[in-house]
Protein backbone atom coordinates (compact mmCIF):
# COMPACT_ATOMS: atom_id res chain seq x y z
CA UNK A 1 0.00 0.00 0.00
CA UNK A 2 1.35 3.40 -1.00
CA UNK A 3 0.59 6.72 0.61
CA UNK A 4 0.50 9.92 -1.41
CA UNK A 5 -0.50 13.55 -1.06
CA UNK A 6 -3.03 15.65 -2.94
CA UNK A 7 -0.91 17.81 -5.27
CA UNK A 8 -1.63 21.41 -6.20
CA UNK A 9 -5.23 21.51 -7.34
CA UNK A 10 -5.68 23.42 -10.61
CA UNK A 11 -8.28 26.19 -10.73
CA UNK A 12 -11.56 24.31 -10.75
CA UNK A 13 -13.31 26.84 -12.94
CA UNK A 14 -10.69 26.03 -15.56
CA UNK A 15 -10.80 22.24 -15.28
CA UNK A 16 -14.58 22.20 -15.31
CA UNK A 17 -14.82 20.73 -11.82
CA UNK A 18 -16.77 23.71 -10.55
CA UNK A 19 -19.25 23.10 -13.37
CA UNK A 20 -19.46 19.30 -13.43
CA UNK A 21 -18.85 18.61 -9.73
CA UNK A 22 -22.20 19.99 -8.54
CA UNK A 23 -24.01 18.35 -11.44
CA UNK A 24 -22.57 14.95 -10.57
CA UNK A 25 -23.41 15.42 -6.90
CA UNK A 26 -26.78 13.87 -7.57
CA UNK A 27 -27.54 10.69 -5.70
CA UNK A 28 -29.33 8.93 -8.55
CA UNK A 29 -26.30 9.53 -10.78
CA UNK A 30 -23.81 8.52 -8.09
CA UNK A 31 -25.68 5.28 -7.42
CA UNK A 32 -25.78 4.49 -11.12
CA UNK A 33 -22.13 5.40 -11.83
CA UNK A 34 -20.89 3.40 -8.84
CA UNK A 35 -22.60 0.25 -10.00
CA UNK A 36 -22.14 0.71 -13.76
CA UNK A 37 -18.35 1.06 -13.60
CA UNK A 38 -17.57 -1.37 -10.82
CA UNK A 39 -16.25 1.02 -8.23
CA UNK A 40 -15.21 -0.69 -5.02
CA UNK A 41 -15.14 1.12 -1.72
CA UNK A 42 -11.77 -0.31 -0.79
CA UNK A 43 -10.14 1.49 -3.73
CA UNK A 44 -11.88 4.81 -3.22
CA UNK A 45 -11.64 5.36 0.54
CA UNK A 46 -8.58 6.32 2.61
CA UNK A 47 -8.67 9.87 1.30
CA UNK A 48 -9.67 9.20 -2.31
CA UNK A 49 -13.16 10.52 -1.68
CA UNK A 50 -15.55 7.76 -0.64
CA UNK A 51 -16.31 9.52 2.62
CA UNK A 52 -16.83 12.89 0.89
CA UNK A 53 -18.01 11.99 -2.60
CA UNK A 54 -19.05 15.50 -3.70
CA UNK A 55 -15.77 17.15 -2.69
CA UNK A 56 -14.08 18.08 -5.96
CA UNK A 57 -10.72 18.36 -4.24
CA UNK A 58 -10.73 14.55 -4.16
CA UNK A 59 -10.38 11.89 -6.87
CA UNK A 60 -13.85 10.34 -6.58
CA UNK A 61 -15.82 13.53 -7.21
CA UNK A 62 -13.40 14.46 -10.00
CA UNK A 63 -14.11 11.08 -11.58
CA UNK A 64 -17.86 11.48 -11.18
CA UNK A 65 -17.59 14.89 -12.86
CA UNK A 66 -15.81 13.34 -15.84
CA UNK A 67 -18.45 10.62 -16.01
CA UNK A 68 -21.22 13.22 -16.02
CA UNK A 69 -19.51 14.90 -18.96
CA UNK A 70 -19.12 11.55 -20.71
CA UNK A 71 -22.79 10.69 -20.25
CA UNK A 72 -24.58 13.95 -20.95
CA UNK A 73 -22.56 15.91 -23.53
CA UNK A 74 -24.55 14.83 -26.56
CA UNK A 75 -27.64 16.93 -27.18
CA UNK A 76 -29.83 13.80 -27.28
CA UNK A 77 -27.60 11.84 -24.92
CA UNK A 78 -30.15 9.05 -24.55
CA UNK A 79 -29.64 8.10 -28.19
CA UNK A 80 -26.57 5.93 -27.71
CA UNK A 81 -26.93 3.66 -30.72
CA UNK A 82 -23.60 2.32 -32.02
CA UNK A 83 -24.51 3.76 -35.42
CA UNK A 84 -24.49 7.27 -33.98
CA UNK A 85 -21.33 9.34 -33.51
CA UNK A 86 -18.73 8.83 -30.80
CA UNK A 87 -20.13 11.61 -28.58
CA UNK A 88 -23.24 9.45 -28.20
CA UNK A 89 -21.86 5.93 -27.80
CA UNK A 90 -18.64 6.56 -25.86
CA UNK A 91 -20.52 6.42 -22.57
CA UNK A 92 -21.99 3.07 -23.52
CA UNK A 93 -18.63 1.66 -24.58
CA UNK A 94 -17.03 2.75 -21.31
CA UNK A 95 -19.69 1.34 -19.04
CA UNK A 96 -19.85 -1.94 -21.00
CA UNK A 97 -16.09 -2.28 -20.85
CA UNK A 98 -15.09 -1.16 -17.37
CA UNK A 99 -16.33 -3.33 -14.56
CA UNK A 100 -13.58 -2.66 -12.03
CA UNK A 101 -12.42 0.93 -11.62
CA UNK A 102 -9.76 1.76 -9.04
CA UNK A 103 -7.93 4.84 -7.84
CA UNK A 104 -4.30 4.58 -6.82
CA UNK A 105 -1.37 6.90 -6.23
CA UNK A 106 0.83 6.05 -9.20
CA UNK A 107 4.11 7.89 -9.45
CA UNK A 108 2.53 11.34 -9.31
CA UNK A 109 2.37 11.88 -13.05
CA UNK A 110 1.02 8.55 -14.37
CA UNK A 111 -2.48 8.79 -15.73
CA UNK A 112 -3.99 5.34 -16.00
CA UNK A 113 -3.52 1.67 -16.72
CA UNK A 114 -5.83 -1.00 -18.11
CA UNK A 115 -5.57 -4.75 -18.03
CA UNK A 116 -7.04 -7.92 -16.63
CA UNK A 117 -10.50 -6.44 -16.94
CA UNK A 118 -9.85 -3.40 -14.80
CA UNK A 119 -8.82 0.21 -15.08
CA UNK A 120 -6.62 1.97 -12.58
CA UNK A 121 -6.61 5.77 -12.40
CA UNK A 122 -3.69 7.61 -10.85
CA UNK A 123 -3.13 11.07 -9.41
CA UNK A 124 -2.07 12.46 -12.78
CA UNK A 125 -5.53 11.72 -14.16
CA UNK A 126 -7.31 13.49 -11.30
CA UNK A 127 -5.09 16.56 -11.01
CA UNK A 128 -3.36 17.14 -14.36
CA UNK A 129 -6.35 16.72 -16.67
CA UNK A 130 -9.57 18.66 -17.04
CA UNK A 131 -12.95 16.93 -17.00
CA UNK A 132 -12.94 16.24 -20.74
CA UNK A 133 -9.39 14.90 -20.52
CA UNK A 134 -10.44 12.47 -17.78
CA UNK A 135 -13.40 11.33 -19.87
CA UNK A 136 -11.00 10.75 -22.77
CA UNK A 137 -8.80 8.67 -20.47
CA UNK A 138 -11.75 6.44 -19.55
CA UNK A 139 -12.45 5.83 -23.23
CA UNK A 140 -8.77 5.32 -24.13
CA UNK A 141 -8.35 2.71 -21.41
CA UNK A 142 -11.66 1.06 -22.30
CA UNK A 143 -10.35 0.53 -25.82
CA UNK A 144 -7.39 -1.32 -24.34
CA UNK A 145 -9.79 -3.53 -22.40
CA UNK A 146 -11.48 -4.14 -25.74
CA UNK A 147 -8.34 -5.97 -26.78
CA UNK A 148 -6.48 -3.33 -28.76
CA UNK A 149 -2.92 -2.69 -27.59
CA UNK A 150 -0.71 0.01 -29.08
CA UNK A 151 1.10 -1.41 -32.10
CA UNK A 152 3.80 1.07 -33.07
CA UNK A 153 6.56 3.36 -31.90
CA UNK A 154 6.08 7.10 -31.59
CA UNK A 155 7.20 9.01 -34.70
CA UNK A 156 10.13 11.38 -35.02
CA UNK A 157 9.64 14.45 -32.86
CA UNK A 158 6.70 13.02 -30.93
CA UNK A 159 6.07 14.64 -27.55
CA UNK A 160 5.32 11.16 -26.23
CA UNK A 161 8.88 9.98 -26.81
CA UNK A 162 10.34 9.51 -30.28
CA UNK A 163 10.99 5.86 -31.05
CA UNK A 164 9.38 4.54 -27.88
CA UNK A 165 6.55 2.04 -27.96
CA UNK A 166 3.01 3.15 -27.18
CA UNK A 167 1.85 4.71 -30.45
CA UNK A 168 -0.85 3.47 -32.78
CA UNK A 169 0.28 2.76 -36.32
CA UNK A 170 -2.47 4.67 -38.11
CA UNK A 171 -5.83 6.37 -37.55
CA UNK A 172 -7.42 3.41 -39.33
CA UNK A 173 -6.00 1.00 -36.74
CA UNK A 174 -8.89 2.24 -34.56
CA UNK A 175 -6.84 2.02 -31.40
CA UNK A 176 -7.01 3.81 -28.07
CA UNK A 177 -5.44 7.03 -29.36
CA UNK A 178 -7.96 7.25 -32.19
CA UNK A 179 -10.83 6.63 -29.80
CA UNK A 180 -9.62 9.36 -27.44
CA UNK A 181 -8.92 11.91 -30.16
CA UNK A 182 -12.22 11.24 -31.91
CA UNK A 183 -14.14 11.72 -28.66
CA UNK A 184 -12.39 15.00 -27.88
CA UNK A 185 -12.96 16.15 -31.42
CA UNK A 186 -16.71 15.45 -31.25
CA UNK A 187 -16.85 17.08 -27.83
CA UNK A 188 -15.24 20.18 -29.33
CA UNK A 189 -17.49 20.15 -32.38
CA UNK A 190 -20.82 19.28 -30.86
CA UNK A 191 -20.51 19.06 -27.05
CA UNK A 192 -23.50 20.42 -25.13
CA UNK A 193 -24.08 21.47 -21.53
CA UNK A 194 -20.47 22.63 -21.47
CA UNK A 195 -18.45 25.76 -22.08
CA UNK A 196 -16.62 27.26 -25.03
CA UNK A 197 -13.34 27.15 -23.13
CA UNK A 198 -13.56 23.45 -22.28
CA UNK A 199 -14.37 22.68 -25.88
CA UNK A 200 -11.36 24.71 -27.02
CA UNK A 201 -9.13 22.86 -24.56
CA UNK A 202 -10.43 19.56 -25.95
CA UNK A 203 -9.58 20.71 -29.45
CA UNK A 204 -6.00 21.51 -28.48
CA UNK A 205 -5.56 18.13 -26.78
CA UNK A 206 -7.07 16.24 -29.71
CA UNK A 207 -4.72 17.99 -32.14
CA UNK A 208 -1.77 17.06 -29.93
CA UNK A 209 -2.78 13.40 -30.13
CA UNK A 210 -3.33 13.57 -33.89
CA UNK A 211 0.12 15.11 -34.39
CA UNK A 212 2.09 12.90 -32.03
CA UNK A 213 0.45 9.57 -31.24
CA UNK A 214 0.33 7.90 -34.66
CA UNK A 215 3.35 6.42 -36.39
CA UNK A 216 1.89 7.71 -39.64
CA UNK A 217 0.32 11.16 -39.35
CA UNK A 218 -3.41 10.91 -40.23
CA UNK A 219 -3.03 13.79 -42.68
CA UNK A 220 -5.62 16.10 -41.18
CA UNK A 221 -5.98 18.58 -38.39
CA UNK A 222 -8.96 20.02 -36.58
CA UNK A 223 -10.47 23.00 -38.33
CA UNK B 1 -23.45 6.45 -1.40
CA UNK B 2 -24.06 3.00 -2.84
CA UNK B 3 -22.22 -0.21 -2.13
CA UNK B 4 -21.44 0.25 1.53
CA UNK B 5 -21.12 -3.51 1.66
CA UNK B 6 -18.16 -3.95 -0.67
CA UNK B 7 -15.62 -3.16 2.00
CA UNK B 8 -13.12 -5.97 1.60
CA UNK B 9 -9.80 -5.72 3.46
CA UNK B 10 -7.94 -2.84 1.92
CA UNK B 11 -4.98 -3.40 -0.33
CA UNK B 12 -5.49 0.06 -1.74
CA UNK B 13 -3.50 3.26 -1.43
CA UNK B 14 -4.09 6.20 0.91
CA UNK B 15 -4.25 9.87 -0.04
CA UNK B 16 -3.49 12.71 2.32
CA UNK B 17 -4.50 16.35 2.00
CA UNK B 18 -1.91 18.81 3.16
CA UNK B 19 -2.93 22.15 4.65
CA UNK B 20 -2.31 24.74 1.98
CA UNK B 21 -2.60 28.46 2.20
CA UNK B 22 -3.83 30.10 -0.95
CA UNK B 23 -1.20 32.46 -2.35
CA UNK B 24 -2.28 36.04 -1.89
CA UNK B 25 -2.76 37.80 -5.18
CA UNK B 26 -2.81 41.57 -5.08
CA UNK B 27 -6.22 43.00 -5.85
CA UNK B 28 -6.47 45.17 -8.92
CA UNK B 29 -9.08 45.98 -11.54
CA UNK B 30 -7.21 43.86 -14.06
CA UNK B 31 -7.13 40.93 -11.66
CA UNK B 32 -10.88 41.23 -11.16
CA UNK B 33 -11.45 41.19 -14.91
CA UNK B 34 -9.28 38.11 -15.30
CA UNK B 35 -10.95 36.33 -12.39
CA UNK B 36 -14.33 37.13 -13.91
CA UNK B 37 -13.20 35.68 -17.22
CA UNK B 38 -12.00 32.46 -15.58
CA UNK B 39 -15.34 32.17 -13.78
CA UNK B 40 -17.21 32.76 -17.03
CA UNK B 41 -15.13 30.01 -18.68
CA UNK B 42 -16.91 27.54 -16.44
CA UNK B 43 -20.32 29.17 -16.43
CA UNK B 44 -23.47 27.11 -16.76
CA UNK B 45 -27.01 28.07 -17.57
CA UNK B 46 -28.82 29.65 -20.47
CA UNK B 47 -26.86 32.89 -20.33
CA UNK B 48 -23.42 31.30 -19.87
CA UNK B 49 -22.29 32.07 -23.40
CA UNK B 50 -23.39 35.70 -23.02
CA UNK B 51 -21.50 35.99 -19.74
CA UNK B 52 -18.40 34.53 -21.37
CA UNK B 53 -18.64 37.02 -24.24
CA UNK B 54 -19.13 39.92 -21.83
CA UNK B 55 -16.13 38.88 -19.73
CA UNK B 56 -14.06 38.58 -22.90
CA UNK B 57 -15.19 41.98 -24.11
CA UNK B 58 -14.00 43.47 -20.82
CA UNK B 59 -10.60 41.81 -21.20
CA UNK B 60 -10.28 43.38 -24.63
CA UNK B 61 -11.43 46.77 -23.42
CA UNK B 62 -8.61 46.96 -20.88
CA UNK B 63 -6.17 44.79 -22.83
CA UNK B 64 -3.04 46.75 -21.92
CA UNK B 65 -3.69 46.33 -18.19
CA UNK B 66 -5.05 42.81 -18.39
CA UNK B 67 -2.09 41.39 -20.30
CA UNK B 68 0.25 42.56 -17.56
CA UNK B 69 -1.90 40.75 -15.02
CA UNK B 70 -2.01 37.63 -17.19
CA UNK B 71 1.77 37.60 -17.44
CA UNK B 72 2.19 38.20 -13.70
CA UNK B 73 -0.35 35.60 -12.68
CA UNK B 74 0.92 33.04 -15.21
CA UNK B 75 4.48 33.40 -13.93
CA UNK B 76 3.26 32.63 -10.40
CA UNK B 77 1.45 29.43 -11.40
CA UNK B 78 2.93 26.15 -10.33
CA UNK B 79 4.81 24.98 -13.44
CA UNK B 80 2.97 21.65 -13.37
CA UNK B 81 -0.46 23.22 -13.03
CA UNK B 82 -1.13 22.96 -16.75
CA UNK B 83 -4.91 23.55 -16.72
CA UNK B 84 -4.49 26.90 -14.91
CA UNK B 85 -1.57 27.91 -17.08
CA UNK B 86 -3.60 27.01 -20.17
CA UNK B 87 -6.44 29.26 -18.98
CA UNK B 88 -4.02 32.20 -18.93
CA UNK B 89 -2.78 31.47 -22.45
CA UNK B 90 -6.33 30.95 -23.66
CA UNK B 91 -7.33 34.32 -22.19
CA UNK B 92 -4.42 36.08 -23.88
CA UNK B 93 -5.16 34.34 -27.20
CA UNK B 94 -8.86 35.07 -27.13
CA UNK B 95 -8.25 38.75 -26.48
CA UNK B 96 -7.19 38.96 -30.13
CA UNK B 97 -5.44 42.18 -29.25
CA UNK B 98 -1.95 43.37 -30.26
CA UNK B 99 -1.15 43.96 -26.59
CA UNK B 100 -1.09 40.18 -26.12
CA UNK B 101 1.52 39.59 -28.83
CA UNK B 102 4.68 39.96 -26.67
CA UNK B 103 3.34 37.58 -24.02
CA UNK B 104 2.34 34.97 -26.59
CA UNK B 105 5.58 35.36 -28.53
CA UNK B 106 7.64 34.98 -25.39
CA UNK B 107 5.86 31.74 -24.53
CA UNK B 108 6.36 30.26 -27.99
CA UNK B 109 10.05 31.11 -28.04
CA UNK B 110 10.69 29.76 -24.55
CA UNK B 111 12.27 26.33 -25.00
CA UNK B 112 10.15 23.44 -23.76
CA UNK B 113 11.71 22.01 -20.57
CA UNK B 114 12.95 18.41 -20.75
CA UNK B 115 10.41 15.65 -20.21
CA UNK B 116 9.66 15.16 -16.53
CA UNK B 117 7.60 12.01 -16.82
CA UNK B 118 9.27 8.61 -16.73
CA UNK B 119 6.42 7.32 -18.88
CA UNK B 120 5.44 9.99 -21.40
CA UNK B 121 2.93 7.66 -23.04
CA UNK B 122 0.90 7.96 -19.85
CA UNK B 123 1.62 11.61 -19.13
CA UNK B 124 3.92 13.96 -20.96
CA UNK B 125 5.04 17.28 -19.54
CA UNK B 126 6.40 18.06 -23.01
CA UNK B 127 2.93 17.39 -24.38
CA UNK B 128 1.32 19.75 -21.89
CA UNK B 129 3.90 22.46 -22.60
CA UNK B 130 3.24 21.97 -26.30
CA UNK B 131 -0.50 22.53 -25.84
CA UNK B 132 0.25 25.86 -24.17
CA UNK B 133 2.32 26.87 -27.16
CA UNK B 134 -0.07 25.70 -29.88
CA UNK B 135 -2.78 27.71 -28.15
CA UNK B 136 -0.45 30.72 -28.17
CA UNK B 137 0.34 30.21 -31.85
CA UNK B 138 -3.34 30.25 -32.70
CA UNK B 139 -3.71 33.41 -30.63
CA UNK B 140 -1.05 35.04 -32.76
CA UNK B 141 -2.84 33.69 -35.82
CA UNK B 142 -5.83 35.81 -34.85
CA UNK B 143 -3.57 38.85 -35.29
CA UNK B 144 -2.12 37.75 -38.60
CA UNK B 145 -3.33 40.87 -40.36
CA UNK B 146 -0.26 42.49 -38.76
CA UNK B 147 3.25 42.10 -40.12
CA UNK B 148 4.77 41.51 -36.67
CA UNK B 149 2.35 38.66 -36.02
CA UNK B 150 3.26 37.06 -39.35
CA UNK B 151 6.95 37.30 -38.49
CA UNK B 152 6.29 35.75 -35.08
CA UNK B 153 4.56 32.83 -36.77
CA UNK B 154 7.65 32.32 -38.90
CA UNK B 155 9.69 32.33 -35.71
CA UNK B 156 7.37 29.59 -34.45
CA UNK B 157 8.25 27.54 -37.53
CA UNK B 158 11.83 27.40 -36.26
CA UNK B 159 10.82 25.76 -32.99
CA UNK B 160 11.75 22.07 -32.80
CA UNK B 161 8.21 20.84 -32.30
CA UNK B 162 5.98 19.25 -34.90
CA UNK B 163 2.80 20.52 -33.25
CA UNK B 164 4.02 24.10 -32.89
CA UNK B 165 5.06 24.08 -36.53
CA UNK B 166 1.74 22.54 -37.55
CA UNK B 167 -0.18 25.25 -35.70
CA UNK B 168 2.02 27.95 -37.23
CA UNK B 169 1.58 26.59 -40.76
CA UNK B 170 -2.18 26.46 -40.31
CA UNK B 171 -2.28 30.02 -38.98
CA UNK B 172 -0.09 31.34 -41.77
CA UNK B 173 -2.07 29.60 -44.49
CA UNK B 174 -5.32 30.87 -42.99
CA UNK B 175 -4.12 34.47 -43.04
CA UNK B 176 -5.12 36.89 -45.79
CA UNK B 177 -1.64 36.50 -47.32
CA UNK B 178 -1.62 32.73 -46.90
CA UNK B 179 -1.31 31.69 -50.52
CA UNK B 180 1.51 34.13 -51.14
CA UNK B 181 3.39 32.86 -48.09
CA UNK B 182 3.33 29.21 -49.09
CA UNK B 183 6.75 29.15 -50.72
CA UNK B 184 8.35 30.91 -47.77
CA UNK B 185 6.74 28.44 -45.37
CA UNK B 186 8.03 25.53 -47.42
CA UNK B 187 11.53 26.97 -47.26
CA UNK B 188 11.31 27.28 -43.47
CA UNK B 189 10.25 23.68 -42.91
CA UNK B 190 12.62 20.71 -42.84
CA UNK B 191 12.24 18.27 -45.71
CA UNK B 192 10.57 15.57 -43.61
CA UNK B 193 7.90 17.99 -42.40
CA UNK B 194 6.85 19.45 -45.75
CA UNK B 195 3.68 17.39 -45.37
CA UNK B 196 2.46 19.99 -42.86
CA UNK B 197 1.68 22.22 -45.83
CA UNK B 198 -0.77 19.66 -47.14
CA UNK B 199 -2.61 18.80 -43.92
CA UNK B 200 -6.32 19.29 -44.34
CA UNK B 201 -8.12 21.29 -41.68
CA UNK B 202 -11.40 19.42 -41.58
CA UNK B 203 -14.58 18.87 -39.62
CA UNK B 204 -14.91 15.78 -37.47
CA UNK B 205 -17.75 14.73 -39.76
CA UNK B 206 -15.26 14.40 -42.62
CA UNK B 207 -12.79 11.97 -41.04
CA UNK B 208 -13.08 8.19 -40.80
CA UNK B 209 -15.35 7.18 -37.92
CA UNK B 210 -15.60 3.89 -36.08
CA UNK B 211 -18.08 1.63 -37.80
CA UNK B 212 -19.96 -0.49 -35.31
CA UNK B 213 -17.82 -0.02 -32.19
CA UNK B 214 -19.76 -2.84 -30.58
CA UNK B 215 -17.43 -5.26 -32.37
CA UNK B 216 -14.57 -3.69 -30.41
CA UNK B 217 -15.98 -4.79 -27.08
CA UNK B 218 -14.39 -7.61 -25.16
CA UNK B 219 -16.41 -10.76 -24.63
CA UNK B 220 -17.36 -9.59 -21.16
CA UNK B 221 -18.21 -6.13 -22.49
CA UNK B 222 -20.52 -7.58 -25.12
CA UNK B 223 -22.71 -9.01 -22.43
CA UNK B 224 -23.53 -5.41 -21.52
CA UNK B 225 -26.78 -5.30 -19.68
CA UNK B 226 -25.98 -2.25 -17.58
CA UNK B 227 -28.63 0.42 -17.80
CA UNK B 228 -27.75 3.84 -19.23
CA UNK B 229 -27.23 6.79 -16.92
CA UNK B 230 -30.42 8.20 -15.45
CA UNK B 231 -32.19 10.84 -17.49
CA UNK B 232 -31.58 14.40 -16.49
CA UNK B 233 -34.49 15.97 -14.66
CA UNK B 234 -37.04 17.02 -17.26
CA UNK B 235 -35.75 14.67 -19.97
CA UNK B 236 -37.50 11.51 -18.80
CA UNK B 237 -40.20 11.59 -21.44
CA UNK B 238 -37.76 12.13 -24.34
CA UNK B 239 -35.28 9.52 -23.25
CA UNK B 240 -37.99 6.89 -23.01
CA UNK B 241 -39.61 7.85 -26.28
CA UNK B 242 -38.00 4.97 -28.13
CA UNK B 243 -39.71 2.44 -25.91
CA UNK B 244 -42.92 4.17 -25.07
CA UNK B 245 -46.01 2.06 -24.40
CA UNK B 246 -48.47 2.07 -27.32
CA UNK B 247 -51.15 4.73 -27.32
CA UNK B 248 -54.83 3.82 -27.52
CA UNK B 249 -56.67 5.13 -30.57
CA UNK B 250 -59.36 7.62 -29.67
Amino acid sequence: MATCTVPTIPDKTVTGDSLYGPRACWQAFIDWAWYAHGFQKTYWDDGFGYEDCCNTDLPLARTFGAMWLLNYSADDYWNEEWSNNCLHWARRYVRDQINDLRSLCGDGTNIAWAGSGRVELYLGCFYKKDCAGRAETLLHESRHLGGKPHDANFPAGSVFGEGKSGADSTWGYEGAWMYGALYLWWFYADGRRTTTALRQAARQRANLVIDNAFATHPGFTIA
Amino acid sequence: MANESNSAPSASDALHRPERKRPHAPESPARTLLTNFFAAMSGAGDDAEDQYRRALTNLRKYADLVIVEIARSHSECNAGDYPTRWAHVHAASEMRHPAALPFLRNLILTPIPPEESPDPHSFSSVGEETILRTTAVEGIGHLANRADAIETLFEALRQPSLSIRRAAVQSLLASARGRKLRARIAKALPEEQQFLLDLKAVSVRDVPQIKNPERHLSQAGRRGGIAPAPSLPGDEAQSQAGNQAPRRKE
